[in-house]
């Protein structure tokens, strides 16, 4: 690949929606929001959850200083930031300080205690990143969408989602074919699972 | 032939509709000129292709011949022809006699508006590793230690714990934050000392200032992309 002429781009073509190319941002929203968001008002039966036994309530400890630190320091330096504009990076600098470090504790465990999930950490911005070797990027398929949630929530989300790993599965919470947001697990192990199947069906 | 969606590059949206197709297109017609008695084949392809795209065909508010050969024994006739947009078909093109020089071809000239998607995009950042990313960690850090610290215990209140975190964070940003034009000549190595000695070169123009900055520019790609293959090398 060289490194420093023009990079040869894709075929380009206007996204086409119901056979009409978009040409303005408000078709271009238009398209893409109802592309991608289509299944948002799609009715969901959630009494499957009745049917789950309740266990015993467990003691829950606060968030440690310790805890967040090692959360945060697991974070890429090289990830995108949500609507505030708050890098991984800027957070570590921030906690470097006691007295700001505390401030983000407090609140993590309050979210917790009081049992609510602020505004601001819902916030998000999503990115079209086009997918790679498609021939034609003239559908909206051909992109996908990432949200890019505010950092500090999503650090607070990391530390619970640390805080339950082990118990998940221990009470097998877990569906055995969800892969993600679980350690141990990747797309590797999904990709095996899948090929597994094809070859027990070949047998 | 130009048309408008042949430009666009990095970091422009979708290709928008053309608005303007034009040039000399050599094609004769009754259509465009009075003198020609026919109207073939190719002429009504193009308007076909034209009305396809959203054009339509405009003359210029004064008929004529707006080519006229260097031999003056040929008669002189009407090759250049502009398609614009159909709702801004109204305005009509006029010749810039002024402009021609030893042109055998008369410059036309026509105004039409472009849409806002095309205008230069902007965007507001903080460079990486910057004096103004110093800055913009100091006024978080002082921002953030401000806060009172009170555990919350209502729903009212972590809300309030939560918003006064977000207004130091946005704060912050639209103080240091600073607004950048991007165009398709950007480039992502470019930085300030590529700028000042540009600047430089183009105030006097000497031949010891042009080595200056192709040294500047050299230097910034190096860095770059010293940096980029670090990345790269060391993520994965």
């Amino acid at each position: 690949m060289e490194w420093v002429k023009g990079q040869k781009l894709p075929p380009c073509k206007a996204i086409q929606y119901n056979g009409q190319p978009c040409h303005t941002m408000p078709e271009l929203w238009d398209t893409l929001h109802n592309t991608y968001n289509s299944a948002a008002d799609r009715p969901c039966d959630l009494s499957v959850l009745n049917e789950l036994p309740d266990l015993p309530a467990q003691e829950w400890v606060p968030f440690s200083a310790l805890e967040l630190m090692e959360v945060l320091a697991a974070c890429s330096s090289l990830s995108s930031p949500g609507p505030d504009h708050i890098t991984w990076v800027h957070l570590k600098k921030i906690i470097a300080e006691p007295q700001c470090l505390n401030v983000f504790i407090k609140l993590a465990n309050a979210c917790l205690t009081v049992g609510r999930w602020p505004k601001h950490f819902k916030e998000s911005v999503s990115v079209i990143i086009p997918k790679p070797g498609k021939p034609s990027y003239s559908a909206p398929k051909a992109f996908r969408p990432i949200a890019l949630l505010n950092t500090l929530g999503k650090l607070i989300e990391k530390m619970l989602s640390n805080r339950i790993q082990h118990d998940m599965i221990a009470y097998d919470i877990v569906d055995p074919n969800q892969f993600g947001g679980i350690c141990q697990r990747s797309t590797k192990d999904a990709g095996l699972y899948l090929t597994h199947l094809v070859h027990t069906g070949w047998a | 032939m130009t048309t408008q969606s042949e430009g666009g590059g990095r970091g422009r949206g979708p290709l928008p509709a053309c608005i303007l197709m034009t040039g000399d297109f050599n094609c004769h017609s009754r259509e465009w000129d009075p003198s020609v008695p026919h109207h073939r084949t190719t002429a009504i392809l193009l308007l076909d292709t034209a009305a396809r795209l959203g054009l339509e065909l405009t003359l210029p508010v004064n008929p004529g011949p707006t080519f006229l050969s260097h031999n003056v024994e040929l008669r002189g006739s009407v090759i250049d022809l502009v398609f614009i947009k159909t709702s801004e078909s109204l305005v009509q093109p006029r010749w810039l006699l002024e402009w021609q020089g030893p042109s055998d071809h008369i410059p036309l000239a026509s105004k039409f508006s472009l849409p806002s998607e095309l205008e230069d995009f902007k965007r507001v950042s903080i460079a990486k590793g910057s004096d103004v990313e110093m800055q913009f960690v100091e006024q978080l850090i002082g921002g953030i230690r401000g806060i009172r610290l009170e555990t919350p215990t209502t729903i009212a209140e972590v809300d309030a714990m939560a918003q006064a975190v977000a207004d130091v964070f946005s704060k912050a940003w639209s103080d240091n934050a600073t607004e950048k034009r991007i165009t398709h000549r950007s480039e992502p190595w470019w930085n300030d000392t590529c700028s000042e000695s540009l600047l430089q070169y183009r105030d006097d123009k000497t031949p010891e200032n042009w080595s200056i900055f192709r040294k500047a520019t050299r230097a910034a790609k190096h860095k770059f992309f010293d940096a980029k293959i670090e990345e790269i090398a060391k993520t994965n």
